[in-house]
Order: structure tokens, then sequence, then C-alpha cells
């Protein structure tokens, strides 16, 4: 069950290249047309949301997100193609829409709920739950121009969060306020994904696109350059935008591949030193990435590196210009293996490597492949964080009594 | 409508019905100060000074200014009350009709309270209330439609075109000239009636003198036409609302 399905949307804007808004260059233009230049801001876009699953858009400045969260929201109507939206949709494209300043916080937060669909019976319970939540119990008579910008914000974005549509289109509203607020969003939003809502988050901060999204969908230039699980769509896109290379988008069942193929990882694998395929490690084993490559033309001085994640987050990423790998010059057709290895100081989880091949300078990307091995890390002692320094606990001085058993379990 | 966008409605009419006061001393009471102020100069310059002879000048004066009020103040609004509150139309989706029913709606609670006064002066200057007064309600409907209806036409057009705005105020003044809010209908020559005659404001004005000043019953083939006229109108700025509204974002 999808809470919105976009098929095959595209959107063009025509922006005239003198704007005209008096009716006398309106009818002066019908008989002297104005250049009008055109600009694709969707192309056939298409993808799902799920329902009850938080959703991802990223890209970088007039891709197209935008443009794409007000098809969804019913603001905008797609020159072709459908969008679908099952049960209630709040967009929330900006914060304090509608806020007046000569009226005060309770009355705002009333105005603004009404527009969020606040039901009416509730419209009172809730405007003290929102005040309560951002903290400003204590101005809830005050206009709103006696508060501080960010209070104002904290204030929208409360308002915001007690609207009960089934799903929710943020657009880079979670870049406001403290970080002692931020928690505090985050908690909600965690509260609204248990509760089944649907969201879609807007959003440059890719750390927060980890967190919370499942899926991701990536839009270049208006076109969707990829759609997929967070970690994935999110390493390919920050590969991307350090190459800035061209994107090959992948079928359905190949993993995604960027670069211009000049060297190509043509095979290998992530082992243990003993040559047993690397799955299942405990902390702390020396693992071996052996890397394939070929090189389809000649290519002086390439870089090669590796990048392991954990959900999307980057643990590590290096390259062998970094570790003082001994240039080489590459002749068409040639043929090399490489050997990486290194230390898995890792905590329990789920890790991702993937593989890269560029120019020295960092500007071309040979070789990209996102999902090149994954590995599971087992028999850490790390309570909490990526890496496991191997530590040991042990007193420095004579050891003391050992506790009694029975005052031992007394606390518990 | 959704109730819930009934309920966005009287929200959006009730905040901006405050803010409209804010910083002012007497605050609500300007929106009666104003239209009595203006029918005391009138009723000066065209009573005393000029000495035309109606009977029960006063009332008259003081019955058109408060619905030409309401109608030059109800439509201004309304006319522009989309692209007043551009933020709110090109960020949420929500019938963009309730952003011109708020903003009549603003302007009859203003209309609501210079009614009560009206009610107030005449019941103290003794005039009776007569059975043809159960007929004003209709004619106070036929005014609100008709707000209402130029309203949802030219809204829209005014978000793309921002001289649309401008014309209808200029409209609007010479409106008022040519309709019987200061004279009466009969002063003017027979050669120039038609002028009045298609005039729905003139229809809505006179009819309302009949009913609760003269406390005649008014001619209802007559009233029929005024409120064909508007329901028309109305009709008309429904459909061409309902038209020009899917792509209202892109003119912004």
């Amino acid at each position: 069950m999808n809470a919105i399905e976009v098929a095959g949307v595209s959107k063009t804007y025509r922006i005239p290249h003198e704007r005209r808004t008096t009716l006398l260059e309106g009818v002066l233009a019908a008989f002297r047309p104005v250049p009008v230049e055109l600009l694709a801001a969707l192309q056939d876009v298409t993808l799902a949301v799920p329902r009850g699953s938080t959703f991802g858009i990223i890209g970088a400045n007039g891709s197209g997100k935008s443009t794409l969260l007000k098809v969804m929201a019913g603001l905008l109507v797609p020159d072709t193609g459908r969008v679908q939206v099952t049960g209630t949709l709040a967009p929330l494209l900006e914060l304090g829409l509608g806020f007046q300043h000569e009226l005060t916080v309770r009355e705002n937060v009333e105005l603004y709920g009404a527009v969020l669909g606040y039901p009416p019976a509730e419209l009172a319970a809730r405007t003290e739950a929102a005040i309560a939540f951002a903290e400003l119990e204590r101005f809830r008579d005050a206009k709103l121009k006696n508060l501080s910008s960010g209070m104002a914000a904290r204030l929208a974005f409360a308002t915001a969060l007690r609207a009960d549509a089934d799903t929710l289109l943020l657009d880079e509203v979670l870049a406001v306020g403290d970080a002692h607020f931020q928690r505090k969003c985050f908690a909600v939003f965690e509260e609204l994904r248990r509760a089944g809502r649907t969201l879609v988050l807007v959003s440059h901060d890719l750390s927060t696109i980890q967190r919370f999204c499942e899926r991701v969908c990536w839009l270049d230039r208006g076109r969707v350059a990829h759609l997929g699980p967070a970690p994935e769509v999110v390493s390919l896109y920050l590969a991307f935008m350090q190459g800035r290379s061209e994107v090959t988008v992948p079928q359905a069942g190949e993993t995604p591949r960027l670069g211009d193929g000049r060297i190509r990882y043509t095979g290998g694998a992530l082992e243990q030193e003993d040559g047993t395929p690397a799955k299942r490690v405990r902390a702390g084993t020396r693992l071996v990435l052996r890397l394939a490559i070929e090189a389809h033309d000649a290519v002086d001085d390439p870089n090669f590196g590796f990048v392991v994640w954990a959900g999307g987050q980057m643990v590590c990423s290096t390259t062998s210009a970094l570790t003082g790998l001994p240039p080489r010059r590459f002749a068409p057709g040639e043929r090399a293996e490489l050997r990486i290895p290194f230390t898995a100081a890792l905590a329990n989880g789920a890790y991702m490597v993937s593989v890269a091949a560029g120019s020295r300078t960092g500007d071309v990307v040979y070789d990209w492949i996102t999902t090149f091995a994954t590995f599971i890390v087992e028999g850490s002692t790390t309570l909490e964080g990526v890496a496991d320094l191997a530590p040991a606990f042990a007193w420095a001085g004579p050891a003391a009594a050992a506790v009694p058993a029975s005052a031992h379990g007394a606390g518990a | 409508m959704d109730r819930r966008y009934w309920h966005l409605t009287v929200q959006l009419a009730r905040k901006d019905f405050k803010i409209r006061y804010t910083h002012s001393v007497l605050g609500y009471a300007w929106s009666v100060v104003n239209p009595l102020i203006f029918s005391l100069v009138y009723f000066l310059v065209f009573s005393i000074f000029i000495r035309f002879d109606v009977p029960f000048y006063a009332a008259y004066l003081l019955l058109g200014i408060v619905l030409w009020t309401f109608f030059a103040d109800g439509s201004a609004h309304g006319v522009t009350s989309l692209l007043a509150r551009a933020s709110l139309v090109t960020k949420v989706a929500f019938p963009r009709q309730v952003i011109v029913y708020a903003a009549v709606l603003n302007a009859l609670m203003t209309f609501a309270i210079s009614l009560l006064v009206l009610v107030i002066v005449l019941t103290a200057t003794g005039m009776p209330v007569r059975p043809p007064i159960v007929a004003f309600p209709v004619l106070l409907l036929d005014l609100i439609a008709l707000t209402l209806g130029v309203s949802l036409l030219l809204a829209p057009l005014h978000v793309r075109f921002h001289d649309v705005g401008y014309l209808w105020g200029v409209l609007v003044q010479i409106g008022f000239w040519l309709t019987p809010v200061i004279y009466r209908e009969t002063v003017v020559p027979d050669g120039w009636r038609w002028l009045l005659k298609y005039n729905p404001m003139a229809r809505i004005i006179e009819h309302s003198r009949q009913v609760v000043i003269l406390g005649q019953w008014p001619d209802w083939a007559a009233v029929g036409r005024t409120t064909v006229m508007v329901g028309l109108l109305l009709l008309v700025g429904a459909l061409t609302f309902r038209r020009l509204q899917a792509r209202l974002v892109e003119h912004y």
C-alpha cells in the first residue's frame, strides 16, 4: 500500500524574460511575443512512497526537490503524469505560514492549526499541547513580534507536528531550533514513525536523511538519478557530489555504479586473512579487500579508495594516495590486483563497503561501486558508537575485595 | 464545503478582523465611526448646504452608506485577498475559495456592527418597525452574493495582473456616484435611469430604503430580477474561480 504514487510526472516552467504583471504589458505581449525560457523542473519522475515509511528526497540546488514536493502536495499541476495520494496529507513547505506578528502566540497557533487541519473540537487542546512542546507557555499571550525568531520557528514546528495528517511533507524544516529542541523533534519523529505515519523529508542534511529514511530518491536536474535504500542512495550521491561525473542510472538488479569507465573494477572480494569470505566476523579481525582492476585507456597515476559505511553513516574513507601506495601508470588493457588489508575495529552491526577509482585530484571518477561488499561484525564490547577501540578495564592498584553475590543482586 | 474548511474560513476572518484594529485606541469602534462620520458630512453638505429636500434624509443616507461601505470594503478585501495571502496559497493545498470567503466574512463582521448601530440610530430617531422589514434579509443576501461574486471573479485575475485591483478601486469610486447612495433615485432624469436599472447596488439600496425606512412592500418582480442578476454573477464568479485556481500558484 502506497501513501503517494507519482507516475511519469513532468513539469516545465515557462519563465518569461520580462515578467508581465500589468494588464497593458499582457495585452502588448499578445502582439509582440516575449521570449520564454523553458525550464524542465521535473522529467518523467516515477516513484512510490510506501505507507508508514519515511521517504527522503535529496539532490543539489535546483534539482527539482521542492517542485516534486509541491506536485505531491497538489499545489502544482503536472504537465504530464499523475499523482495519487491515499489518505490525508499535510504539507509543511515553510514553517510559520500565515504567522502574524500582531497576534499572540496562542492565536497564531490556532490560526496555523486551522490551516493544517486541526479538528475544530480539538483546537484548544492541541493549541496548548503545541505551546507546551515549544516550551513557550510563559509567552502564551505575548505577541509574536516580541519573540525571537528561533522561538517563532520552534512554535511553528511544534504546531506542525500536532497536525494529524496520514502523510507529512517536510521541506528543510528540521534546520530550526537549538540542539535541545532538535533532540525533542527527533523523538517526535520516532513517535510519528511508530504511529505509522508516512513522512516525506527533503533535506540537505544527509545525516538526518540517513537517520530517518528507509528509502531515498535522488533527483538530478529534474530526473530520478537513483531510487533505493537510504545508505545506497546517500553514498552514491556523496560519491557523485565529490566526483561530479555523469551518473549512469542502474538497471533493476544491477548495483549502482558511477564513473567514465577508463578504469573498471572487474572483480574481487572481501576476505578474512585465511582467504575465506568475510560475511560474519569478530570485532578486531584483520580483513583483506581484494580488487581486480582493468584499465580501458591509458591512465596516469590513478587513485584507488574504499569506504566503509554503517547504515549510511561513513565510518572510514581512505585512498591509495593517502596510504602511500606508489604511483602507477596504466596502459590500455592492463590488468592489476590490489590487496588492502585493514582491521575491522568496529562495533556490532552490519557494514557496507564501497570502492572507488579516480584521478589523484579527485575531479574525475573512473569507477564507483556503492555496494561492493557487505559484512556483519559480532562480539564487540562497544555499547554505543561504531568503533571498537578494544578497551580493557583493570585496576591500577591492588585488587579490591570481590563483591559478595548477595549484595551484587540487591539492587535488581 | 467541508466543515474543516468552514472552520478555517472563520479562523482566518476572525484573526484578520483582530489585526485590522490593533494599534488603535478606539479599536473596533473605527468600523462604526467611519460610516457615521461620512453620513454626518454628507448630511451637512446635502441637507444644509445644498438643501436636498428628502424626508428622513439622515436615515436614507446612513442606510445607503452602511450598505455601500460593506460592498466597497468587502470587494476590495476580496479582490486582493489571494495576493495578500500569497505565502499561504503557494505553500498549503486547500480550497482557495476559503481565502476569498474569509475576506468577505471579515468585512461582514464590520458590517454586522454597522447594522447594529444603524438599528440603534433608527430606533432613537423614532423610526417605526413595520412588516415589510422582513424583506430586508433577502436584500442583504443579495448584497453578500454580489460582493462574493465580484471577489471570486476578480481575485484570481488580480494575482495575474495587479491592475485588476487598481481598476476595481476606480470602478468602486465611480460606482459610488452612479449609485443612489447620497441621493434618491427619483432625482435622476429619465434619460439616465437605465444606468441605475442595471446597477445591482442601486437596486439593493433602493429596495432596502423602501422596506426599512418607508415601510412599503417592494416590487417582488424587481427584487427577483436583482436576485437573478446577482445569482448569475456569483455563478460566473465561482466558475471562473474554479477554472483559474488550478494553475494559480504558478502566477504569483
